[in-house]
């Protein structure tokens, strides 16, 4: 029964999409360029939180991290005139900030959910702050476009293709942590840790460390995932940059049942309706007949749709969020 | 519990908000000086624009008021163990109800205009009770964590808003903004010259009514044992998501109601701005607001006078510091993230006998 109904939720969406992709005349390139794009930072913060979920520590912050990154990369990439520079502080202050998160997380046996919140409220505070005390103007800042960080043009069969290699390195990122958790004997710690850490404590292995470094890990992808949005995607940062992404990317992540591959074919399918929401927002014919405020918020009806179809019986990790207490 | 334990209780709690407070400061003082403000001077107006005088005062109660209601019913939720961060878009919510019930309704049904204020509230109410359904029935039904699901509601419910007050709600001489409600939907202001309504007297009897809710009826106890205790609550008999209904939708309903009171007790607006400028990241500080009050109500009433007034300071901050008013949020959050390791003051006090010995 709900196998059925699950079957007949998809292909009812997938039918309305094509319905409209149609219907706007959308080139399936483009879409899938732009698809691409959006995929990408969901994909990088979602495969890093998988595994940090996978440890034990949750981290609601990261659509802190991907404002705040997002951010500062600008100002790197301006400081250095290099847009991969802005990529690398990016990487470089989402560490910083999921390495803070990890250690509230194990020596401050914090509450994860409420630290992550914090974060998340002081970034929506930072980002602001910092946009006017870098540049001297509200909101927003559009970078020259040199220190951008520019999309490859690939032929295929013919067709030319825009993509990053970010986007590639994501993608493989589903990949190789998947072979990490469940081929490597480092993978095996990983997720004791976040089903038995007296387990691998008692084996000689540092809980603690291990969620701390996963944190630290999770957080510069995430602090990657936001530096791609405002250099390799926008194009500038506005203090909205994040738009609940992180959070989307936690949908990611739940919906996949935590799995680094499932968390990454989900993410593409929110970069997708994601794409499709704004061509579809701005196409003529349609922007005069759907509200443009109501399309906006179709991506985020989409995730919730997912995640309460597919989490099903996902099984989580007996000691996720909770605090390890050596005894 | 005698007295003195309760004094004890309620000393720690100020202790820990202070020490968290100072916390918030000092990582922001390394922020203001780091790009060459004065930090002092920044504090100093942050402070002075706050709690300086009586009338900046009234002022930060006005701030303060829907921050009561959405810091309770952060409260209610945390209490039941559950995380609604959906307050924001409960807010939202409450705020349209309140502009369709007490702006839109009266104008079509004059004869509604002499109740349009308790229709108004009542409206916000239902419309925030309403958007707090969503998470609590997915968690119940699906598991789907309310953290996700909520934030969710929020960006939808923040479009559908903006949609609503740039289009149907739209007030046709001022398309900057949605239709104001209506004068008799409207609370009195309290002093001349200042932005202090009546409106603070609802928050402030309700806070006080949560208290006892939660406090000493069977609704509060249950609500409390399903946060302390999930298993030992099931074996009691306390259906667990019926509890998790009601804290969510009495959270709602807060939110909504305090979403309500901006629209009908602020001046000058008695509307929504287009960009939700003025009821936004209402909910998000109401976070802050329920942890520094340790999601009591009645300490809720202090602590949101406290967050009110980094608002209202922040205003001053601006054109006297040259800091951007948007600072005071990160202070917020760092109060936030240092309330989140338990036992503050215990972790203060590993270093203090260490000198001491």
């Amino acid at each position: 029964m709900i196998k059925l109904l699950r079957l007949a939720i998809t292909s009812v969406i997938l039918f309305v999409l094509l319905a409209l992709l149609h219907y706007a005349g959308l080139t399936p390139v483009s879409l899938m360029e732009s698809a691409l794009l959006a995929m990408t930072p969901l994909a990088l913060a979602a495969v890093g939180e998988a595994m940090n979920q996978k440890g034990g520590i949750t981290n609601i912050g990261i659509d802190g991290i991907l404002l705040v990154t997002a951010t500062v990369a600008v100002f790197g990439a301006e400081e250095a005139g290099n847009g991969y520079a802005g990529l690398l502080l990016g990487l470089g202050v989402g560490g910083l900030l999921g390495l803070i998160h990890g250690l509230l997380s194990t020596y401050g046996k914090a509450n994860q959910i409420v630290a992550g919140i914090g974060l998340n409220i002081f970034a929506y505070g930072f980002v602001p702050y910092f946009l006017m005390a870098a540049w001297g103007f509200p909101g927003i800042r559009v970078p020259p476009k040199e220190v951008l960080v520019p999309s490859r043009t690939i032929v295929l069969g013919g067709v030319s293709f825009r993509i990053s290699e970010i986007t590639v390195f994501a993608v493989a990122l589903g990949i190789i942590f998947h072979v990490v958790l469940y081929k490597t004997s480092l993978g095996l710690r990983v997720r004791a840790c976040g089903e038995n850490p007296e387990a691998v404590d008692v084996a000689g292995v540092s809980v603690y460390r291990l969620r701390i470094a996963l944190s630290t890990v999770g957080g510069a992808l995430a602090g990657l995932g936001g530096a791609f949005m405002s250099l390799a995607w926008f194009g500038g940062v506005v203090k909205e940059i994040s738009a609940g992404r992180g959070f989307i990317a936690l949908a990611c992540v739940v919906a996949g049942g935590l799995e680094p591959l499932l968390a990454s074919g989900f993410s593409f399918l929110f970069g997708f309706s994601e794409a499709l929401a704004y061509s579809v927002a701005i196409t003529p014919g349609v922007k005069e007949v759907v509200p443009y405020h109501l399309v906006l918020a179709v991506p985020y009806i989409v995730t919730l749709v997912v995640v309460t179809v597919f989490i099903g019986k996902r099984r989580f990790p007996k000691a996720l969020g909770q605090p390890y207490i050596k005894e | 519990m005698s007295f003195g334990v309760a004094a004890i209780r309620i000393l720690k709690g100020v202790t820990e908000a202070l020490i968290a407070l100072g916390i918030g400061l000092l990582i922001s003082t390394v922020l203001i000086s780091l790009y060459g403000y004065d930090p002092f001077k920044a504090f100093y107006w942050l402070f002075y624009g706050g709690f300086g005088t009586s009338s900046v005062f009234l002022d930060t109660l006005a701030y303060a008021t829907p921050l009561m209601l959405t810091g309770t019913a952060f409260a209610i939720c945390a209490s039941a163990g559950m995380f609604n961060i959906g307050v924001e878009g409960q807010v939202y919510m409450g705020a349209v109800g309140a502009v369709v019930f007490g702006g839109l309704l009266p104008r079509y049904v004059p004869a509604l205009s002499p109740v349009a204020l308790p229709l108004a509230l009542v409206g916000s109410t239902m419309f925030g009770a309403f958007w707090g359904l969503g998470p609590a029935i997915l968690r119940i039904a699906r598991g789907v964590h309310e953290v996700i699901s909520s934030i969710m509601f929020n960006w939808i419910s923040f479009y559908l808003v903006m949609y609503l007050v740039r289009g149907p709600l739209v007030n046709p001489t001022r398309p900057e903004m949605s239709i104001p409600v209506v004068t008799q939907a409207r609370f009195s202001v309290l002093y001349r010259g200042s932005i202090l309504t009546s409106a603070i007297y609802v928050a402030v009897v309700l806070l006080v009514l949560m208290y006892i809710i939660v406090r000493f009826t069977r609704l509060g106890f249950e609500v409390r044992l399903v946060g302390a205790n999930p298993d030992a609550a099931k074996y009691a008999g306390v259906h667990i998501s019926k509890v998790f209904l009601v804290a969510y939708s009495i959270s709602g309903a807060l939110a909504g109601l305090g979403g309500g009171l901006i629209v009908t007790g602020r001046p000058p607006v008695w509307s929504i701005y287009g960009t939700l400028g003025n009821i936004s990241n209402v909910g998000f500080d109401g976070i802050g607001v329920a942890l520094i009050g340790a999601n009591n109500p009645v300490a809720i009433i202090f602590s949101s006078i406290l967050i009110g007034g980094l608002w209202n300071g922040s205003r001053f901050m601006e054109p006297y510091a040259g800091v951007c008013s948007e600072l005071s949020r990160a202070v917020i959050g760092l109060i936030v993230i240092a309330l989140s390791v338990p036992g503050l003051l215990r972790l203060l006090r590993v270093p203090l006998r260490r000198w001491g010995s």
